[in-house]
Formats: C-alpha cells, structure tokens, sequence
C-alpha cells in the first residue's frame, strides 16, 4: 500500500495551565495521497488546530503524526504544504505578481522559475492582467484566489485549508468551489479542508471527517461517492442531499 | 407582491446611481475638496497673521513688547545671513542626534523582537530616560560631557530615541499572525522572517517615529544651546532675550519654526516614495 500523505494516531494537544487545556485528545487520521478530505465540526472542536500540528506550526504533546512517511517538520523543511488561510493573508506592499512569488524566494525558486510558475498559476486562478495590482486594489473572493495561487508556486504535495472561503459571500463561494476543484484535479494534491459549510464539504471532498465537540474525537469518517468531475447541478441531486441530510444530523444533534 | 415591486423599483435605482458614480462627474468634486484640504489652513493662518498685525498696529503696541509679523518678516529679512550662521549649527546637531538615536532605536527595536528576555531587561530603562524632563537632563550632560557638540548630540539622540523604539517595536510585532504560519509552514529562516515579513510591516510605523523625531530633534537642539550654548538658534534666542532685541528673537523662533516644518517635511516626502501602498492608513502616531 502507498504511504499516506497524512498519517495521525492518538494525537492530541494539551497546552499546561492550571486547569490545563486538552484540545485534542487521541485522535487518529488518516489521508490518502491525493484525495481531499473535508474537516467539519462545531467551533471550538481543535479543526484549525489539527491542521497546525499536521503543519508543523504546532507541536502535538502525545501521538505520532506522519506526513508523507517523515516528520511534520520533515515535510516543512522539504516544502511539502501549502497553507491557505481564513484571511488572504496577502502582503500589502506587494503586488499580485509578488505575493504569489513569495514562497518561491521563501525555498530558494530559481527567479525565473518562480516568476514564470506565478505567472501559470495567476492564469490557473483566472486572475491574469492583475498580476500589478496591489492586494487592496482586489475585491475579496480575488485575494483568496491569490493566496490559493501563492500556496501553489512551491507545487506543495499537501494542500491544507482553514476555512478559506468562510469570509466571501454565497455566490462567490460556490464559485470558488468549483474553481478549486478544477484546480484540484490540474494539481493532483491531497488537500485537508477545514470548514463550517456542509455543502462545501460534500461538494468537494472525497472524505468528509466530522469532529466531535470535546477535544476532537472523529464522530464519522463519510465517504463521498459521487463521480467527478462535479458539475453544478450534482448540488441539486438525490445522493448529495442524502449525504447533505445525513451530515445535518450529525451535526446538529 | 408589495414588497416585490418595491425591490422592482429599487433595482433600477441603484443601477443609476453606481452609473452616475462611474461617471466623470464627481472627479471635479474631489478636486474641490483637495484645493479646500489646503485652503483651509492657509486661509486660517493667514487670518491669524492679518489680526496679529491689525492689533499692533491698532494698539501701537512697541516692537521690543510685541513686534508686527511685518517687522518679524522684515528682521528675518536683513539678519537672512546672520539667521543662517546660527542655524547651521542647529540643523548639523539635530540630524546627526536625530540620526543616531534613530539607528540606535530601530537596531534596538530588531535586537527585542528577538530577543525577549533582553527587551525586559531594557525596555523600562528606555522608559525611565523618556521620563527624564529634557531641561533636567541638559545640565547634568553639560556638566558630565561639557558645553561641546557631543553633548548636544547626545540631547537630541535621546529625544529621537524613544518615540521611534516604541513605534518600531509595535510595528515589528503587529504582524498578521497568518503570515507569521505562512513562512513557518515552508520552515522560513527567521531572516526571512524579518526582513520579508516584520520589517516591511513595520516601515509605516517607523515613519509615525521619524515624523516625531524629525521635529523633536530640532526642537531639542534649539532647547540644548539654550541652555548651554554658545552658537546656533537656541543660543540666538536667549542672545536677542538679553539684548531686548525682540524682532530678532521673534525672527529667530520662526526660523527654528520653518526648519521644524522643513524636517517634518521632508520626512514625510521620504514616506511618500518609500511607503507608497500605505498612503490613506497612517499608522498611528506613538
């Protein structure tokens, strides 16, 4: 079998105070190369969290977490995420070009190399004849897309999202929906997907985790079987709002 | 059906009014408001200055009481050389203090974002210099380092110190917390970290800091040869008070007025060029 792309057993995290803060606990997880698992849960439940210690950025205190058969820190060092934020997150004294240049100069990218690969994904991103504009020149489903194309520019193996589309409006978001699995299926990674919205996280994934409300427990490990490439209206079928329905009541329960 | 005619009506409306803005028409409106943006104050001064010589001359008030600005102007006008010797020496103490202290604050500044336990150790110092009243601490530096420029420097370095560390430290710490994970999740060096990511956050702010420290450092070197000097416009100023030559020590105190104007000026031009993606959001000032 092949290495997974994420591989968590028993981790949880515990920052020390008095009471201490236990916000994960034996969680276990796991991604398979290429597909794309959503993250859902009620606030609170460590989602963003996970993503973090999945990331690097965190370390867990108990477990083991394996990210393409190393380390976190591993995959860090050899470049292997690409992380999108809730917020843009853009630089603002760069232009669109720059910004999306920033992890390139970041792992040391040839300029030429970075300069023409920013250049591909702007087009990816449908944001070409912008690349001069500054990120407050942008409305805000734009500077989500840039920061999808500047997660991009290192060909990052793990694409991890929190939240990304949680700040622009319904319409936009469907939209980007469909941009990012059309950008999914161009770039062949596996994507971890933190979100709130239940019909993202059908439309999109092939796994969708949901998460308890204490301490992260996974409550249901739902495959999505629905054929790809989605189109629109597959938002309207009988197997989607089944899995629609199935999900609500999990989480609303 | 009532509400929906409503939004019916509303819809087009809306329409007009974006197309009305997309129109040149407001252009010339925003052009107005520019001219009155420096009208304004012009207008204010002016008015100042008109009632300031009206009740001179009214109340044929003495020049060595109160001179009219016409005969401050006037005064400025014949001692031009004489201003200028003085303020030679003002402007070289003021930008090399201003030039020291600023470095000193701004390597200071990266020295604490690094280093925590450093910045406790001596960050309350900065504190309790900056609580020290300036005219307090002009005498005991002309008594340790004496009346010679080096002590000048050394007032004017203190003064431009704290309001730029402050600044600084604020804006190499006010990074988006996101961007801080953005370059961790590549596993940045922590250069990289300050030099694409701190330090250009942190341009707006240091500007906020030598905008108050251009002014503060002239101010300074003009109180520093007042009270010990034996040149430049402070030293003018108390010369003109003993010789009751008041037009000269009106006339003096404009012109330590206009390079005050002239180095906030220039700190601002810089700003423009440097800064330019932060020109509507000024970082606030200390």
């Amino acid at each position: 079998m092949e290495t997974a792309a994420v591989e968590l057993s028993e981790v949880g995290l515990c920052y020390p105070g008095k009471p201490p803060v236990q916000v994960l606990d034996g969680l276990s997880l796991s991604v398979q190369k290429r597909s794309f698992v959503s993250l859902i849960g009620p606030s609170g439940c460590g989602k963003s969290t996970l993503l973090r210690i999945v990331a690097g950025i965190l370390p867990a205190t108990s477990g083991t977490v394996r990210v393409e058969g190393g380390t976190a820190l591993d995959a860090q060092r050899a470049h292997r995420f690409g992380f999108v934020f809730q917020d843009a997150a853009l630089l603002p004294w760069r232009s669109v070009q720059e910004n999306v240049e920033l992890l390139g100069e970041l792992v040391g990218l040839d300029p030429a190399v970075r300069r023409a690969q920013a250049a591909a994904l702007l087009a990816l991103v449908d944001l070409k004849g912008r690349e001069h504009l500054r990120p407050s020149q942008l409305s805000g489903g734009m500077r989500q897309r840039v920061a999808i194309a500047r997660a991009l520019v290192i060909n990052p193996s793990i694409l991890l999202m929190d939240e990304p589309f949680s700040a622009v409006d319904e319409f936009q978001r469907e939209s980007l929906n469909k941009e990012l699995l059309r950008i999914w299926s161009e770039q062949q990674n596996s994507v971890l997907f933190v979100t709130h919205n239940i019909e993202e996280a059908v439309f999109l994934s092939d796994y969708v985790c949901v998460m308890g409300p204490h301490g992260g427990e996974i409550v249901e490990y739902l495959p999505v079987e629905l054929d790809r490439p989605r189109p629109e209206e597959v938002r309207v079928s009988p197997e989607f709002l089944a899995l629609r329905r199935h999900l609500r009541e999990i989480l609303v329960r | 059906m009532k509400s929906l005619s409503a939004e019916m009506t509303d819809r087009p409306a809306v329409a007009s009014a974006s197309a009305q803005a997309s129109t040149p028409q407001p252009a010339p409106r925003r052009g107005t408001s520019r001219v009155a943006h420096w009208l304004v104050p012009i207008v204010a001064i002016a008015a100042i200055i008109a009632i300031w010589q009206a009740t001179v001359v009214s109340l044929g008030l003495k020049p060595y009481f109160i001179p009219s600005p016409a005969r401050v102007a006037e005064t400025l006008v014949d001692n031009g050389r004489t201003i200028w010797d003085a303020a030679v020496p003002t402007i070289e103490q003021a930008m090399t203090g201003f030039a020291i202290g600023n470095l000193l604050a701004v390597a200071l500044s990266i020295w604490f974002v690094h280093a925590r336990s450093a910045r406790r150790a001596v960050y309350p110092l900065a504190i309790v210099l900056q609580s020290i009243p300036l005219v307090a601490l002009a005498p005991i530096a002309i008594v340790t380092i004496g009346t010679g420029f080096a002590t000048k420097v050394v007032m004017t370095a203190i003064i431009s110190f704290f309001p730029t560390l402050v600044n600084m430290m604020r804006g190499l710490d006010s990074v988006d917390h996101s961007l801080v994970e953005l370059f961790q999740s590549v596993h940045a060096k922590r250069s990289a970290v300050l030099w694409k990511l701190r330090w250009p956050n942190a341009l707006p702010y240091l500007f906020a800091g030598l905008r108050i420290t251009a002014s503060a450092s002239v101010i300074g070197a003009v109180i520093v040869e007042w009270i010990g000097g034996d040149q430049g416009l402070g030293y003018m100023v108390i010369n003109s008070t003993y010789q009751f030559n008041t037009p000269l020590l009106w006339a003096s105190l404009v012109a330590s007025s206009l390079l005050v104007l002239a180095a906030f000026g220039l700190v601002s031009l810089a700003e423009r060029v440097m800064v330019p993606w932060n020109r509507s959001t000024a970082a606030g000032d200390a």
